[in-house]
């Protein structure tokens, strides 16, 4: 997994690409704990250029979700298109985090 | 009439004999009339009879079937699991809803063991920076053991007047060893604590590694397969939509058969009413060979035959005979018209 971060607006913009899997659970621990220091009030996480999730990935935006909760923040998944719309479709992640 | 008195009439007619041949050729044609109207009436009275018995038979076995066919559409729409009927419209929600709580767990247990071995990693750093403490705490009391030391040799050098500054660093030196002693213990405990933290991320991450080779699979398959399951389960409530359909249609059509066969019962009766006015024709018949036979003297007398009309006229019970009697010997036209009623059954 690649990441890269944007403040815009107040919105902390993170565009990931690659693929999203449990073996990027190290790295995308950046990813949280920028959520998680930066003084955004939303967080919007881009998955287009995101050729692959699985279930761990897909528990990883969850994760991610639960901590931009706890400091308050909203976290919304834009993007979703190919196999990782056709996995968030089958995992109905649309009733777990807002998507757009 | 009934039948029995007709046929002891008509053996009282054939044993008298007529005045003129001419009479005696209306008596014969009218004997051999009633004879053949009574077996008519009797064969179509057997027959009739026999035909009712076989469509009432008819009638009830359409009804047993239209009863298992009905029974069946009903059991074909609903499959028994657990104890418990469910519709099969509901199958495709049923494994809907499993697939989805599968789902959900297997997501919630991924969230979970990388929210865990986030948290332990933490707690790992936060002892590292402990550890780090503890080894600072211990260079800082080598250095006041050193100081200690020093001070007592310096104490020793001064010589009496000094020997206040001995106590108090031989005290330190003790305190110094008393810290040194915690030191290690501290070291002791937070290496058995960051061991036994980094054997459980290790264990937990080998264990989520297994884990994750179930997330980890194409799940473009899972989805294939999902769809393929959903196509899979439409199809088969559409066939058996298909096939309640067609038993809908033959329960209708079976039913539809049963109300025929009982309409068809009902039209057999039409031999009683035939019966009934066999019986008028036959009476009047016989009222006219009678007189015929026993006041051959009155044929030509016109009011004995004007009596002779209504008798026969009286006897008929009938109405719609009654009336074409009245119209064509009493010349009397009948206020109601006389009605051809089909299959209505006069009762009297």
């Amino acid at each position: 997994m690649n990441y890269k971060t944007d403040l815009h607006n107040g919105v902390l913009k993170v565009k990931i690409s690659d693929v999203l899997t449990f073996d990027d659970h190290e790295n995308f621990k950046s990813v949280v704990k920028e959520i998680e220091a930066d003084t955004c009030s939303s967080v919007e996480i881009n998955v287009y250029e995101l050729t692959a999730i699985d279930s761990a990935g897909v528990g990883l935006l969850l994760l991610a979700n639960d901590r931009a909760k706890k400091k308050n923040k909203v976290l919304t998944v834009t993007g979703l298109s190919g196999h990782v719309k056709k996995v968030a479709e089958l995992f109905k992640l649309n009733q777990l985090v807002k998507v757009a | 009439m009934p039948f029995e008195a007709i046929d002891n009439f008509s053996d009282e007619l054939s044993v008298k004999k007529a005045e003129s041949p001419f009479s005696q050729l209306v008596l014969s044609a009218i004997d051999t009339a009633n004879d053949v109207l009574r077996e008519t009436t009797v064969d179509v009275e057997t027959q009739a009879q026999k035909l009712s018995h076989l469509f009432r038979q008819l009638s009830e076995n359409s009804e047993i079937q239209m009863d298992r066919l009905t029974d069946m559409f009903g059991q074909m729409g609903t499959i028994t699991h657990e104890g418990q009927e469910i519709e099969l419209l509901q199958v495709p929600k049923f494994l809907e809803e499993s697939l989805q709580e599968m789902s959900d767990r297997l997501l919630m247990l991924s969230k979970q063991g990388v929210g865990l071995i986030y948290s332990l990693d933490e707690i790992l750093s936060e002892m590292t920076e402990l550890n780090s403490c503890i080894h600072e705490v211990e260079a800082i009391n080598r250095q006041t053991r050193l100081l200690s030391l020093n001070a007592q040799i310096e104490a020793v050098r001064a010589g009496d007047s000094a020997s206040g500054f001995q106590v108090v660093s031989g005290e330190m030196l003790s305190v110094s060893k008393r810290i040194d002693a915690l030191s290690q213990r501290m070291l002791s405990s937070t290496k058995t604590v960051t061991e036994s933290i980094e054997e459980v991320i290790s264990s937990i991450r080998e264990e989520y590694q297994e884990l994750s080779r179930i997330g980890a699979l194409d799940f473009s398959t899972q989805i294939d397969a999902r769809k393929s399951l959903e196509l899979l389960v439409d199809g088969l409530v559409n066939k058996n939509q298909a096939a309640q359909d067609t038993i809908g249609g033959s329960a209708e059509t079976s039913r539809q058969i049963t109300d025929d066969i009982r309409e068809v019962v009902m039209s057999m009766q039409f031999q009683d009413r035939m019966k009934q006015r066999t019986d008028a024709i036959i009476g009047a018949l016989n009222t006219l060979s009678e007189f015929m036979l026993r006041t051959p003297n009155l044929m030509a007398d016109e009011k004995s035959c004007l009596d002779l009309a209504r008798e026969i006229v009286n006897a008929i019970t009938l109405s719609d005979v009654r009336r074409r009697f009245e119209q064509k010997l009493l010349g009397i036209e009948s206020e109601e018209p006389v009605e051809d009623d089909g299959g209505d059954i006069e009762l009297f």
